[in-house]
């Protein structure tokens, strides 16, 4: 492969995830959370159980459309923390609980105003304290006229408005003429996010890979543990909502179109013909598999059938990025591995 | 692999015809325990005492670790986290539970430490990042790792450091690239890094001797180092300039002296890809071996003729130990392997559960 040919790909790679991939996916998100933020509002309003039942709903459409661009963690998402004030995750000391059930302890109603929550703890900030807000233990509230639950959801729509501001920002952040459009279209040497037109495409290569891997280690490799007795089903993410398998499946629906769209198919498959449509098919199938999961992770570490099933799915997800990974990072001209990180 | 939660040990057993051995040709034979960070199959992290045949006593970390720092009286090692990391962890060999410290609130490390060499102190390389600054902080290892003090570093972005022998002077290699936590990896300084390596004197961090690169190799980041024969320190650089300059990567320094900088030859200098993960000298301290996991490739260099010796192959190999044996090291790969080579470019390999981290000790 010729120097001009791998620049000539690094611009279209870049070019199609932008257009392709990262703008209308947080476009998707930010209506979500614009959504979600008003469902919000109607539940504070008029609290019942069937506008908790549908805040609740929009609660599952904002992580659906979050977990498609959870994969991506470059970009103004990781500029002011908003990746962990977005998600918090995962917090295996329960930091973020100890913190929220504090702040529900002694009703501190700094945090029912959005602009005071965004400059407190990233922990308390995002999805995972709104889950716990709409789903753990005194949810019921929010059904409720009455103090309690009043707190609770001004509390709940400030962070629901956070959340909101935060995906808008994001969108701004990469909207056209936005500094990090240019870089991310026109590297140049003293640039400081990208030096250089491959190292975009690392980014979303890493996002690719890290991708595959964030499923199958932190979404169902912990939890699941070695063995039942092992498992640890509340290391799941958002399994208070039941929605684990569903976040799994969106983070694997942005690896795919990351993959499908982005232009690593096509690497792939110039490296080696017909190897692109095997991983999709690794990839759709690990997708059908945990979209048909409608059960709590809880019950799904007990489920020994499922667990065979999960742990062959891990299996073949690592071979995918593996295969993968290699062709993108060779056809690509790529340096890339747990230890090739620069500044290490 | 399984193991306690916290440690856990597994007595080696000495054998009698060892024990009849002077001890130091005794150590020769006996097989090597190295220690090193490094991440399972399902995504946990921990750090690991072990010899080739498996775990003698692993820790769970709480994120990815990076470079073990090494007790003096070879009691205990200490894990650090990873840039930009904050936690730091001191295991006992023996039944102590493990002492965890963190760097202070406006601080993160950058991964690497070393001991006082009467191992009462641990010094760690951090950044303070509200001024940013390189600093060295001082901990009481003696007293649960409480911080005790820091003395600047003389240079931005300090990672890797070591002491000199007679343990009164430290050598700091700053790799002088800026970054903020919260900005990710973007790197903020490029047009004007200075990376530098610089001796500091350890009682009163006064600043001894600096030496800076070539103006025209302001980008060549100086990251890792290790102490050869004669105090001569040799390091490994990561060059953030455009890719195809492919510059030397690897220095030898005696104090008072001028820097050397040493090219590999041919087609190798292009296939380190700018980029040195580790540097470690061999038990003798003549050779040294650098590790390059952009290239897959480790070098082997003679401290003495401050000259390429050669090369082997090992995907994303970085991490490096000596062994008992000069001239012999032990190799890590983030893809698994562990391995043990000889400068010759001989090398055994095996396969293990773990994607191993950039960096890997000799404990005993």
């Amino acid at each position: 492969m010729s120097a001009a040919h791998a620049e000539a790909d690094h611009a279209a790679i870049a070019q199609a995830s932008l257009t392709e991939i990262i703008r209308p996916f947080y476009a998707a998100l930010a209506e979500q959370t614009g959504a979600l933020k008003g469902k919000v509002e109607t539940l504070c309003s008029q609290p019942s159980a069937a506008a908790l039942n549908e805040t609740k709903t929009a609660f599952a459409a904002t992580v659906s459309a979050w977990s498609k661009v959870e994969i991506l963690r470059f970009g103004p998402v990781t500029q002011d923390h908003r990746y962990e004030r977005l998600f918090f995750w995962p917090d295996p000391k329960g930091l973020g609980l100890r913190q929220l059930q504090d702040v529900l302890a002694k009703q501190d109603e700094t945090v029912t105003e959005p602009d005071e929550l965004a400059g407190k703890s990233v922990a308390l900030q995002g999805l995972p304290t709104l889950e716990y807000l709409l789903y753990g233990d005194g949810a019921e509230t929010l059904t409720m006229s009455g103090e309690s639950g009043a707190f609770r959801c001004g509390f709940a729509l400030s962070v629901a408005t956070n959340i909101d501001r935060i995906a808008r920002n994001v969108v701004e952040g990469w909207r056209e003429g936005a500094a990090y459009e240019k870089s991310f279209l026109g590297p140049v040497p003293d640039d400081p996010h990208y030096h250089a037109p491959k190292e975009v495409t690392l980014d979303l290569f890493k996002a690719f890979t890290s991708g595959i891997e964030l499923v199958r280690d932190q979404k169902l490799g912990k939890p699941l543990g070695a063995s039942s007795e092992q498992s640890k089903p509340k290391l799941a993410s958002f399994w208070r909502s039941g929605l684990s398998f569903a976040n799994a499946a969106g983070n694997l629906e942005g690896v795919r179109a990351l993959f499908a769209q982005g232009g690593f198919a096509q690497v792939v498959a110039q490296e080696s013909p017909g190897v692109e449509n095997s991983i999709l098919f690794d990839l759709d199938h690990a997708i059908e598999v945990l979209r048909g999961i409608d059960r709590p992770m809880a019950e799904v570490v007990e489920d020994e059938s499922l667990r065979v099933k999960l742990e062959a799915l891990r299996v073949s997800l690592k071979s995918a990025a593996q295969t993968a990974g290699d062709m993108i990072a060779r056809g690509a001209g790529l340096a890339f591995g747990f230890n090739a990180t620069d500044g290490d | 692999m399984q193991f306690d939660r916290r440690t856990l040990l597994i007595s080696l057993a000495g054998s009698a015809a060892v024990l009849a051995l002077p001890e130091a040709v005794a150590a020769a034979f006996q097989p090597e325990c190295f220690a090193a960070s490094r991440k399972d199959d399902r995504g946990n992290f921990s750090a690991a005492r072990f010899t080739l045949k498996g775990d003698v006593q692993a820790i769970e970390l709480p994120g990815r670790g990076h470079d073990i720092a090494l007790r003096p009286d070879g009691g205990e090692w200490v894990a650090f986290a990873r840039r930009p990391g904050r936690f730091g962890v001191a295991i006992s060999l023996g039944s102590r539970p493990p002492v965890w410290f963190a760097s202070k609130p406006d601080r993160h490390f950058f991964g690497h430490g070393v001991f006082s060499s009467d191992g009462k102190l641990l010094y760690a390389t951090e950044f303070d990042y509200a001024n940013a600054q390189g600093v060295i902080g001082v901990r009481d290892a003696t007293d649960g790792y409480h911080q005790i003090g820091e003395f600047p570093a003389h240079g931005m972005e300090p990672h890797d450091i070591a002491l000199l022998a007679g343990g009164r002077i430290m050598v700091i290699a700053n790799g002088g690239i800026r970054t903020h936590p919260e900005r990710g990896a973007d790197e903020l300084n490029l047009a004007d890094m200075q990376p530098s390596l610089v001796y500091v004197d350890v009682a009163t961090g006064d600043l001894l001797e600096e030496h800076r690169l070539a103006p025209e190799l302001h980008r060549l980041s100086i990251r890792h180092l290790a102490i050869a024969a004669d105090d001569t320190v040799v390091f490994g650089c990561q060059y953030r300039g455009p890719e195809e300059d492919a510059p030397a990567l690897i220095g030898f320094h005696r104090r008072g002296e001028r820097p050397v900088i040493a090219e590999a030859p041919g087609e190798t200098q292009a296939a380190l890809r700018n980029y040195i993960g580790s540097v470690a000298a061999d038990s003798g301290g003549g050779i040294v071996a650098a590790s390059a996991p952009k290239g897959g490739l480790v070098t082997y260099w003679d401290v003495t003729g401050r000259r390429y010796l050669g090369a082997c192959d090992l995907s994303d190999g970085c991490g490096l130990a000596p062994t008992h044996q000069s001239a012999r090291f032990l190799l890590t790969s983030g893809e698994g392997w562990l391995a043990t080579a000889d400068a010759d470019g001989a090398m055994s390999r095996q396969v293990s559960g773990f994607q191993w981290d950039n960096h890997a000790i000799l404990v005993s």
